[in-house]
């Protein structure tokens, strides 16, 4: 069985092409894939989440009172500088197609302010200290991934000619997009933030017996957002309440997935009907090792695998 | 359930060639840390601080709490360099997990203080909604662009952020399209590996 071509399923997994039905159909029959896709989704949607984030240094204090009190030597004493140790760190943007090849094999470029301006991380519109204490996805602006649904007839035009580009759509709505749909839910509130939406969600959970919840997000093509919530009774048995806003399809089938952090294992925990659901977990499944929930649509075809078209997916924090 | 090795269907993406000379320049720091090299902790210090300080002040929104944080954690770590285990994770997803726990001990203390202060639970359930995990994943991965050579750096920021397609980058840049893509393979693939070696170290 030949699998996917590996440039091509980061281009699906990027959100940018379509699979073709062939690609499709060894998705539904080759698991390694599937999960190679999972993994690979999961990390555009953390990469692309981190786009607000600009990393910060400490204070010069800070190194002086480890200094002082690891009782270091004075070789040390002065600020260890991240620009004393790169170690290649490339200065400038070669648009130059023959630096393109060597330049993916350079060593680490050391420190993140010696690179300073060839990645622009974001405008950085919301990572003050204010902002940060709320959820994490909050902190993204709910304008940045406003044209959500806009298919722009300029962008689809610019890729007449490749087959199977879609980029009409700027939906990958990913962990940020979720802060625009809890900025939006928010604003119906007072426009107070997400974090009091999210508040004000959790106090109503304060007297199920919730052992650990998750904060479903969008995967490209899905405006559904949800909550993940587990559950535990007195006799030990946990179930997942899952519960799911936002579906518009209705197409296919949709199953409850508990996948491994690395995506290296998956469990199925049933069908969902509707929009919310509870699912039993088996005894002896440890949830520190399958963290992450996850609701994929399946087609209707008897094969037990996971499709690779995940709808939403969230990670499992202890309550 | 599947219970599957740990295998790319396209082969080779897990151990990308590229990252080799930065892997010596790793264990070469390890092995120096691992002895109480000093200069180890200063660049350990120098080339980390940042990561660990901006996981903080995120999550903590309190920069001075997050100056405490950074300075417990490279202590924390100078100290029980004994316990790290070279085999199982890389050092920056050590500190990150020193991070966590650090910074997760300190919501903690706040809310026993709130607790104490007001006698209410209303702020103690807020900040129960502790999402350092995703912070630290998402200032991770800022941090591993930031690590890319200037190049695949510029693919992926107009990839992840500008929303370009692979041909419009290809223009835009002046590179040939299959370079793009293996750029985007490549960087993909690396990102990951990251992101994954962060998640298994705590």
């Amino acid at each position: 069985m030949t699998h996917i071509d590996g440039d091509d399923l980061a281009l699906i997994a990027m959100g940018e092409l379509d699979r073709t039905e062939a690609e499709g159909r060894h998705l539904a029959e080759c698991p390694e894939c599937a999960l190679e896709l999972i993994s690979l989704r999961h990390t555009v949607a953390v990469g692309r989440s981190a786009r607000t984030v600009e990393l910060a240094e400490p204070g010069a204090q800070v190194w002086e009172r480890i200094h002082s009190e690891l009782g270091l030597t004075d070789a040390v004493a002065a600020l260890p500088r991240a620009a004393d140790y790169a170690i290649g760190a490339g200065p400038a943007l070669a648009a130059d197609p023959a630096a393109a090849e060597p330049a993916s094999a350079e060593p680490a470029t050391g420190p993140a302010t010696a690179t300073g301006p060839a990645i622009a991380t974001a405008p950085a519109t919301a990572t003050g200290p204010a902002t940060a204490t709320g959820p994490a996805t909050a902190t993204g602006p709910a304008t940045a991934i406003g044209p959500a649904t806009a298919t722009g007839p300029a962008a689809a035009n610019h890729h007449a000619g490749y087959r199977r580009t879609r980029r009409a759509r700027r939906v990958w709505l990913p962990v940020t997009v979720a802060a625009g749909v809890a900025g939006l839910v928010a604003g119906l509130f007072g426009g107070l933030g997400g974090g009091i939406w999210w508040e004000s969600l959790q106090q109503q959970q304060v007297a199920a017996p919730v052992i650990a919840e998750a904060r479903l997000d969008p995967f490209p093509g899905w405006n559904a957002t949800g909550i993940a919530t587990v559950e535990k009774a007195a006799d030990g048995h946990r179930e997942v309440v899952v519960d799911l806003t936002g579906l518009t399809s209705t197409a296919g089938l949709r199953e409850v997935w508990l996948i491994k952090a690395d995506a290296s294992g998956l469990i199925s925990i049933g069908l969902l009907d509707g929009d919310t659901g509870h699912f039993s977990i088996p005894d002896g499944v440890d949830l520190a090792q399958f963290p992450l929930v996850d609701v994929s649509v399946e087609p209707d075809d008897g094969n037990p695998a996971h499709s690779g078209d995940s709808i939403v997916r969230g990670e499992l924090h202890t309550t | 359930m599947y219970d599957l090795q740990r295998r790319s269907p396209t082969g080779g993406h897990r151990s990308d060639v590229t990252a080799l000379t930065e892997e010596d320049d790793h264990g070469r720091l390890v092995t120096a840390f691992l002895a109480g090299d000093e200069q180890a902790l200063a660049e350990a210090y120098a080339r980390w601080s940042s990561l660990v300080y901006t996981i903080a002040v995120r999550s903590l929104g309190d920069p001075g709490e997050a100056e405490d944080v950074t300075q417990k954690v490279f202590i924390a770590a100078w100290r029980g360099r004994a316990t790290f285990q070279s085999s199982r994770s890389r050092l920056p997803a050590w500190l990150v997990g020193i991070t966590r726990h650090t910074v997760a001990d300190t919501h903690e203390a706040r809310s026993r203080r709130r607790r104490v202060e007001e006698a209410v639970t209303f702020e103690h359930e807020l900040s129960q909604a502790d999402d350092s995990v995703d912070i630290a994943d998402r200032v991770m991965m800022t941090d591993e662009l930031q690590r890319l050579g200037p190049v695949p750096q510029r693919v992926m920021q107009l990839a992840f952020y500008d929303d370009l397609t692979h041909t419009q980058i290809a223009d835009s840049l002046g590179m040939p399209l299959g370079t793009v893509k293996s750029h985007i393979r490549r960087s993909l693939n690396r990102l990951r590996m990251r992101l994954e070696a962060n998640d298994d170290a705590h």
